[in-house]
């Protein structure tokens, strides 16, 4: 029995370890769903008051991993800040949500967007100081570094409401930031949900917008 | 971040003049300091409340594209004149609300908030604007005022 000791003791450490990996794979899980222990729940268990966490009812791919990648991440800061906001809809909870993420957003100074590429204003392709007359401002853009003559890769533009850019919309942001049509503006929809739970959907568009 | 609305006019305002006489009118502290309002620009139109930038973007569309933008929503008749407004931050909600409900205001037009699916006309938007700007301004005051 005793020469089978090491063998037992090793098999113990083993099952701790998978069991204290199943605990992080679980935290992970919450921290995606952003499920907080301190929410209050109804009697029948749903998550109720505050903001709840965001459904994603549609999330389209532009197909480059790292544009993608950060959608998902904008979309993590979208549901955090929908979680930590009063629920509500209408103008001055769109106000608010806007204000929350882009503040957000600047203090996560992201990779690739950092604290510039949150509310960036251009004139004809060039970085304009925020107010400038005739200015156009993105609301997030992704750049291939962190210097501001870096290429830029994606323009994200967040609506609290299921309506889209229009063509032109889309043209003028393009031609304020003095990108080609290659680069996709990903449209990021917080939608009113009929129940505390919010509902997000993702929309691309690249390539010639037609009018 | 961008949020949008939009004034129906049944003519176009004849300029910042004009413009800031109806926002004097109506008592909102709104001061354009743009030297052109669309179709002559467009992109930011700069403008200060309480010494603070509260400028929003704005240019002319053509009432087809809001048509097409929002196919379900009764525009009541055609419009010539369709001034669209985006803004992010409070500030610039602010100051895009109390421009929006002086041009429908000057021209008896009226101001469509997508948002809330609202449609009012020059009347309804002076009160929805003495509802709102208070609100937005205490909403300010909680989470401060934002970048310049």
């Amino acid at each position: 029995m005793r020469a089978h000791e090491p063998d037992v003791i090793l098999a113990y450490s083993l099952a701790q370890l998978r069991l204290s990996l199943a605990f992080v794979a679980l935290e992970l899980l919450d921290i995606k769903a952003g499920f907080r222990p301190d929410q209050p729940r109804g009697c029948d268990g749903r998550w109720c008051g505050e903001g709840g966490s965001l459904t994603v009812i549609r999330k389209d791919r532009t197909g480059d991993p790292r544009i993608d990648a950060k959608t998902d991440e904008i979309l993590d800061v979208l549901n955090e800040v929908v979680g930590s906001t009063e629920p509500g809809e209408g103008f001055l909870y769109g106000t608010q949500i806007h204000a929350r993420l882009a503040a957000r957003l600047r203090e996560l100074d992201l990779p690739g967007i950092g604290r510039h590429g949150v509310e960036q204003s251009f004139v004809a392709g060039d970085i304009a100081c925020h107010g400038l007359s005739g200015s156009i401002r993105t609301d997030v853009l992704l750049r291939d570094g962190r210097t501001s003559a870096a290429p830029i890769r994606a323009i994200w533009d967040i609506k609290t409401g299921e309506t889209g850019l229009s063509p032109r919309r889309i043209r003028a942001l393009r031609a304020g930031a003095g990108v080609g049509d290659s680069v996709p503006i990903i449209e990021i929809h917080l939608l009113r949900g009929i129940s505390v739970k919010g509902r997000v959907s993702v929309t691309v568009a690249i390539g010639v917008v037609a009018a | 971040m961008s949020m949008e609305a939009y004034a129906l006019c049944p003519r176009p305002l004849a300029g910042v003049s004009d413009w800031q006489t109806g926002l004097d009118a109506l008592g909102f502290d709104l001061q354009l300091r743009g030297t052109a309002i669309p179709p002559a620009s467009s992109g930011h139109l700069p403008a200060l409340r309480r010494g603070r930038a509260s400028g929003f973007e704005c240019a002319l569309i053509p009432f087809s594209e809001l048509k097409d933008t929002y196919p379900e929503t009764d525009f009541a008749g055609s419009w010539p004149c369709v001034y669209a407004f985006w803004f992010g931050t409070i500030a610039e909600s602010i100051g895009a609300v109390m421009a929006i409900t002086a041009c429908v205001k000057l021209v008896d037009g009226l101001a469509f908030y997508p948002e809330e699916g609202r449609l009012l006309t020059a009347d309804q938007a002076v009160r929805y604007a003495r509802e709102t700007v208070p609100a937005a301004e205490e909403l300010e005051r909680q989470l401060g005022p934002g970048p310049d």
